[in-house]
């Protein structure tokens, strides 16, 4: 392999990929990146086996092959070169020569055989989407992925694209969290996106650019132009999410959104440390906010709010309460409860895309 | 590699083929069975199998597809390590220490059950292979029995170990149990020449080893042949010097606990000659048939009753070293026992 490359492009295409590369790994190999020739460039692939990740970087190829370098070294090496063209040889033995102006290096490389394929597992079907628009929905989901590890199931977001939406749906079994969007067209599919990946999803995306995704056979696949993103989905069966969202919950209020968190961080200073309880008291125009902790003191506050139902009282964990109206862009929240066991539905005020279902707590 | 690359073990890999032949794969095993009988080539032999995406049917008839090509990248991945659906796992030092005792740790075991929450990456299932299973530390059986009783879908986890009583009965209850045992002489033998040992040698070797072809290569037959000799000059030296010799011996030795396993097993298979002489055995049966003048004569000096009680001496201190006592006390309290006559 004998490549010419511009310094930059091929900088911001191992920026891309470098991430994934683990610092503590299985196999040798996957502390590389691999490098093959394709067609007028260049492909620069990493994997830590869960998520892989392709960027194609514009090249004069000179000799076609492909090679194994350090992530790190690579990346380290590149970042110091000066702007202009790189060149890459392939000698014996796995040797690699790095050239940039009058700089040389001579590297060890590792043969290609056994880097892991970062391929789509069989042909996918794309659907569009705007990447802004899904670095939203997963803000608004993944908060809720669970961390216990036994639950695998729940270690990711659920993506079900069906009928013309797209659905991303999180639940740590305390906290439920489901944002959907209208689709153009595409292929059905569902799958369980690991937490690593959605990260690294989230790392890549940038603004306003379109983005494809794919649910092909135990994997999810997402492509931009010149990059290409892998992740195997998780094992097993998400639960019957739709069997915990109310229906027809009786009470229901509307408030604005950026008081209630400011509200609620104020009186939550109080709470217990380690579940944050927070007590929200309906009664006919307003709501109170309490909480209280033996050792620190009580503290309270009233919003006033368009209720006319009947009183009631309500135990919240204050924590899940601000990430989902994190979660909401909207100035007004609506909150629908029911009764003091009875999980509550935030959801913003102005259409269905996003709700959160939390369970409340016995105060 | 493949089935093929299995000797002697001709049930267990019946057990295996079975299961693929019928598509009844359990999702845990157990390969129990002394070491270096061909428990891990079984398994990454049976890994292949599933991990082939091509399988031939088997050479014996019957319609399943129970062989892997061998030929294939997949099969290569296999055996070259490198399978992303396979992974094998083993006893490490701690992380903060590398020269401490080995163990497989309850981190391991959550990171195995990470990945094999995972859907595969390139074939229809992901292998585990936990080598030395006995070696898991206290709490990592305790964690691993969720995933063994029920691991998410399309996931074979493979136990190795020599001894059932090695694991909690709990973690076995879970797997299914697959024996494997030493090979006979002959067929050790066999193996051994076909690495290119000499007749005598590859004899010698078999039955010093027990029926166990992994171990006798595992060393090269001049460093065997020493180690036993310097295994009987311990002896001897300790039998005329005393407590002196047997501190000097062990202050050197005490610390290097593979090497504590070999000199109990050279004075294992010692002690077992001497028995085999005063029985009247034919010599041919003898390990160190090379001095059965001095195996007899060691065997008159002893009463049956100090024989059994130095072979069981010598049962013991395996024993001990396998649960974690310190080498040196082990050699210690062995060689007095053995040398120095102490109950």
């Amino acid at each position: 392999m004998e490549v010419e490359i511009e310094r930059d492009a091929f900088s911001k295409g191992l920026q891309m990929v470098q991430n994934i590369v683990e610092p503590r790994q299985t196999l040798p190999i996957l502390a590389n990146v691999l490098l093959e020739t394709e067609g007028d460039s260049v492909r620069v692939s990493a994997t830590d086996l869960a998520v892989g990740a392709r960027v194609e970087v514009p090249a004069k190829v000179a000799a076609r092959g492909a090679i194994t370098l350090s992530a790190r070294k690579l990346g380290e090496i590149v970042k110091e070169l000066p702007s202009g063209v790189l060149s890459l040889k392939v000698q014996e033995n796995a040797w690699v020569l790095l050239r940039c102006g009058g700089v040389s290096y001579k590297l060890v490389g590792l043969a290609a055989e056994d880097f892991p394929a970062v391929v789509p597992t069989s042909p996918p079907g794309w659907v569009s989407l705007d990447g802004k628009v899904l670095k939203e929905m997963l803000a608004q989901t993944a908060f809720a992925i669970s961390h216990d590890e036994s639950r695998y199931a729940l270690n990711g977001v659920l993506f079900i694209i069906q009928a013309g939406r797209v659905r991303l749906v999180a639940t740590d079994g305390h906290r439920l969290a489901v944002s959907s969007r209208s689709l153009a067209e595409g292929a059905p599919g569902s799958g369980i996106v690991p937490r690593k990946a959605v990260q690294e999803i989230v790392r890549v995306l940038g603004v306003g650019e379109e983005v494809q995704l794919a649910l092909v056979e135990n994997q999810f696949i997402l492509r931009m132009p010149n990059f290409l993103l892998l992740a195997r989905l998780i094992e097993g069966q998400f639960p019957n999410y739709e069997q915990v969202v109310p229906k027809g919950h009786p009470c229901r209020l509307v408030l604005s959104r950026t008081a209630l968190a400011a509200a609620l961080r104020r009186v939550s200073v109080l709470s217990e440390e380690r579940t944050k309880p927070v007590k929200l008291v309906l009664a006919a125009g307003a709501l109170k906010l309490a909480a209280h902790n033996p050792e620190l003191g009580e503290a309270e506050e009233t919003l006033s709010v368009d209720y006319t139902g009947e009183e009631m009282t309500i135990g919240f964990n204050s924590r899940y309460l601000l990430d989902a109206l994190g979660a909401l862009d909207a100035e007004q929240v609506v909150v629908e409860l029911k009764d003091a066991m009875s999980p509550g539905i935030f959801r913003s005020w102005e259409g269905e895309e996003y709700f959160c279902v939390i369970m409340p707590m016995r105060i | 590699m493949g089935f093929d690359a299995v000797h002697g073990q001709a049930g267990a890999i019946e057990v295996l083929t079975r299961a693929l032949a019928a598509g009844r794969v359990a999702h845990a095993y157990a390969f129990v069975g002394p070491s270096g009988v061909g428990r891990k080539l079984t398994a990454l032999a049976f890994a292949q199998a599933l991990l082939c995406p091509s399988p031939q049917p088997s050479p014996l008839g019957g319609e399943g597809r129970v062989r892997a090509c061998g030929r294939c990248l997949a099969c290569q991945k296999v055996e070259r390590g490198v399978h992303p659906d396979l992974m094998v796992i083993a006893p490490t030092p701690p992380a903060t220490n590398p020269r401490g005792t080995v163990a497989i740790r309850i981190e391991t075991i959550r990171e195995l059950e990470g990945w094999a929450g995972l859907c595969p990456a390139e074939g229809p299932w992901k292998v585990f292979i936990v080598d030395d299973a006995e070696r898991m530390t206290h709490e990592a059986p305790q964690a691993f029995l969720k995933t063994l009783e029920e691991p998410p879908a399309r996931t074979v986890i493979i136990l190795i170990l020599s001894e059932a009583r090695g694991l909690p009965a709990t973690v076995l209850s879970r797997c299914q149990v697959v024996r494997f045992s030493p090979l006979d002489e002959e067929a050790t033998a066999a193996i051994l020449e076909r690495r290119g040992m000499d007749g005598p040698t590859a004899r010698l070797l078999a039955r010093a080893s027990q029926g166990r072809p992994g171990l006798a290569l595992a060393q090269d037959p001049k460093a065997w042949a020493e180690q036993r000799e310097r295994a009987l000059t311990i002896l001897d030296e300790v039998g005329s010097g005393g407590a002196g010799a047997l501190f000097k011996w062990t202050e050197s030795l005490g610390r290097d606990r593979a090497q504590a396993e070999q000199l109990i097993t050279a004075w294992w298979l010692w002690h077992r000659d001497l028995l085999c002489a005063k029985a009247g055995a034919d010599p041919q049966l003898l390990i160190h048939g090379d001095r059965s003048e001095a195996v007899r004569a060691a065997a008159e000096g002893r009463s049956w009753e100090e024989l059994f009680q130095d072979l069981g001496a010598c049962r013991e201190a395996w024993r001990a070293l396998q649960g974690n006592v310190s080498p040196r006390l082990t050699l210690e309290t062995t060689l007095s026992r053995l040398a120095l006559g102490a109950a």
